[in-house]
């Protein structure tokens, strides 16, 4: 069997898994009737409905040709990804200025033609920028260096 | 007359010195955030939704309305100088707006751009003021099913008025509507789908997943495209004030667009997007000489201007009065309200009056400061466009995050932020919408409550979904909506409005 239509061969893909994960999962909790809908009830419909709606997308996908689907260029979605989940971790430890150098440092990897000059310049500026406006001036309650 | 004592009592509330200097810092950041290539109304007001929280809940409100109209005009900025929507409502203002820059008239098109959304949306705010008390009494005699039938015909709007492929779309709201559960049930207590992550328990932060999609996923689209060079109109500006001719012209395009907008935003899954399509589709069909649509009429750029401006008012009546959104940036508005203790509604309406009419007030307030803050404020806003992407998405990353954290000051909200960021980019990669996915996490919970009280009242018979006539009448619409797109010939047209 061919997948003529990779665009919509795995989004529904997708959302048949999602729906039934759902599904599997919402067992934990009480049906009940529909006069007295426990826990279960709606997300166990949905669930259903959901993986229904995958499969009359993934189904036609192997029948008619349609959109394909180029493979993702990693280096963006990697950069950007970790990026966010250094600044989450660094925070708490060591302060806004800090989590936020690593956060654009990382950040600026994600495109080749950012220079490292240029992302270095970038840092500063934005860290100056978001400490004058967000701290400084609109008062978020931020720890800007880390607690000594 | 009672809507002047009541508008007075607004304006009392509205105008006072703190609340006026809020409104401008929330034009001038929304401007500046909405100018941002990429970043639409909804990610900039999650972003600067943080600031509010401090605020008691008028001033919020006048400073989320002014954020809301900024966002909305730096797109139109955008549109009109680069040849890239900020949002979906800018996207028929790109195709004379830009003709117009081109020719060396970008200034009279961000004129009249910034006069026609001021107009617009000083008559949209009046009829706000005049529908809304109505439409509440109406409400309050709303039963249970009738909620729920509402809830799905607005869940059907979003579904028709979203790009490409509906079955994607349907399954983005059923998508958004088990996210939506995640968390603790208000009926039982007991604690869904949170894989025993106790910051689960309150349910997915919401900002974290529209900037997530709306945001942190678009960036890493547009770093993986990057080829699309955009092109800054950046030399000739011209004088930004549209001469007199040009303003006789537009005269009867803004009215137009004022109308359809007005009517087209109260509906579900309308406000600003429908209204821009619909009223530049209108102003070929009616204007005289519409030869010049395409090349840079200036009426091409009045009539979705004053359109998209008066839709995103009116798309505040369903909000206000019923407590139900109609578009992701109303969401919004209702977490934004419900973090302040009021749950939108007719009863929140009725029984606190000086906060629906301080809205109304901050409504005008905050068109009115748009106008004399970007007339004289273009030039800023271009030179910011001049910038480079490569130097931009720093920035918008940095803003997403201090936003997401600033809602809780709890860091496990980024690691959603990262979450809802990659499932986005695989959505988008995938051809589906955010939009309707976003609906559906709001409505969830709420339509999972109105079903269970309707059908304890008829006991467990589902047939009372039909029985009453207000809650058969929204079905039948939403039906009617549903099949109005199966049927080709307005399936292809839906296709040839959703491309221009």
């Amino acid at each position: 069997m061919r997948i003529r239509s990779p665009s919509d061969f795995w989004c529904g893909l997708l959302f048949i898994v999602v729906g039934i994960a759902f599904v599997v999962l919402a067992r934990n909790y009480r049906l009940g009737t529909p006069a007295r809908m426990g826990p279960g009830f709606f997300p166990t419909i949905l669930g259903g409905i959901l993986a229904a709606l995958g499969l009359t997308l993934a189904i036609p996908a192997l029948l008619r040709d349609g959109d394909a689907l180029a493979f993702p260029r990693l280096r963006p979605i990697m950069a950007i990804l970790v990026a966010i989940m250094v600044f989450a971790l660094l925070l708490a430890p060591l302060g806004f200025v800090l989590a936020a150098a690593a956060l654009i440092l990382i950040a600026g990897l994600a495109e080749p033609e950012l220079r490292p000059l240029e992302n270095v310049g970038l840092t500063l500026f934005l860290i100056a920028f978001s400490v004058v406006i967000f701290v400084v001036a609109l008062g978020l309650p931020m720890n800007l260096w880390p607690d000594l | 007359m009672d809507i002047l004592s009541n508008l007075a009592l607004g304006f009392g509330v509205a105008v006072t010195l703190q609340n006026l200097a809020y409104c401008f810092i929330g034009v001038f950041l929304g401007t500046l955030i909405g100018v941002l290539p990429g970043i639409g109304p909804v990610a900039t007001v999650a972003m600067l939704l943080p600031l509010t929280f401090n605020l008691n809940p008028a001033t919020a409100m006048i400073m989320l309305a002014g954020i809301y109209y900024g966002a909305q005009y730096g797109g139109s900025t955008t549109a009109i100088l680069v040849n890239i929507p900020g949002e979906s409502s800018s996207v028929v203002t790109t195709i004379d707006g830009h003709a117009m820059a081109k020719q060396g008239r970008a200034g009279p098109a961000l004129g009249i751009a910034a006069i026609a959304s001021f107009v617009a949306g000083s008559i949209a705010t009046l009829v706000v003021a005049l529908f809304s008390p109505p439409l509440a009494e109406i409400a309050l005699k709303f039963q249970p099913a009738d909620y729920f039938s509402l809830m799905v015909f607005g869940l059907v709007g979003a579904v028709v008025l979203a790009r490409g492929s509906i079955r994607k779309a349907v399954a983005m709201v059923v998508l958004g509507l088990l996210l939506g559960l995640v968390g603790s049930d208000v009926n039982s207590g007991v604690i869904r789908f949170t894989f025993g992550i106790p910051a689960l328990a309150e349910g997915i932060s919401f900002a974290a997943l529209a900037m997530g999609m709306f945001g942190v996923a678009e960036v890493i689209y547009n770093l993986e495209q990057r080829a699309a060079e955009r092109q800054v109109v950046v030399g000739g500006i011209g004088r930004v004030m549209p001469s007199l001719a040009d303003l006789r012209q537009c005269i009867w395009s803004v009215a137009r667009g004022t109308g359809l907008g007005s009517l087209l935003g109260i509906l579900p899954g309308g406000g600003a997007l429908l209204s821009s399509f619909a009223a530049y589709t209108v102003e070929k069909k009616v204007a005289r000489a519409p030869k010049n649509f395409g090349d840079g009429d200036i009426r091409g750029v009045a009539a979705p201007e004053a359109a998209n401006n008066a839709g995103a008012q009116t798309s505040f009546i369903p909000m206000l009065t019923l407590g139900v959104p109609s578009n992701p940036t109303m969401a919004l508005m209702i977490g934004a309200l419900m973090i302040q203790g009021i749950q939108p509604g007719p009863q929140a309406m009725l029984q606190r009056p000086e906060l629906f009419w301080g809205i109304v007030a901050s409504m005008w307030i905050g068109n009115l400061f748009l106008l004399l803050l970007n007339l004289p404020l273009v030039g800023l806003w271009v030179r910011l466009l001049a910038v480079p992407y490569r130097l931009l998405f720093p920035a918008i990353l940095m803003f997403c995050c201090i936003g997401v954290y600033s809602i809780n000051n709890n860091p496990f909200d980024l690691f959603q932020l990262v979450v809802f960021s990659a499932l986005g980019y695989v959505l988008l990669k995938l051809g589906c919408e955010p939009a309707p996915l976003i609906l559906g996490l709001v409505l969830g919970p709420m339509m999972e409550e109105y079903l269970r009280r309707a059908l304890l009242i008829s006991l467990g018979d589902p047939m009372v979904l039909i029985t009453s006539p207000l809650s058969a009448a929204f079905l039948m619409a939403a039906l009617a909506l549903l099949v109005s797109i199966a049927i080709p010939a307005i399936r292809t047209q839906r296709e040839v409005a959703m491309k221009e």
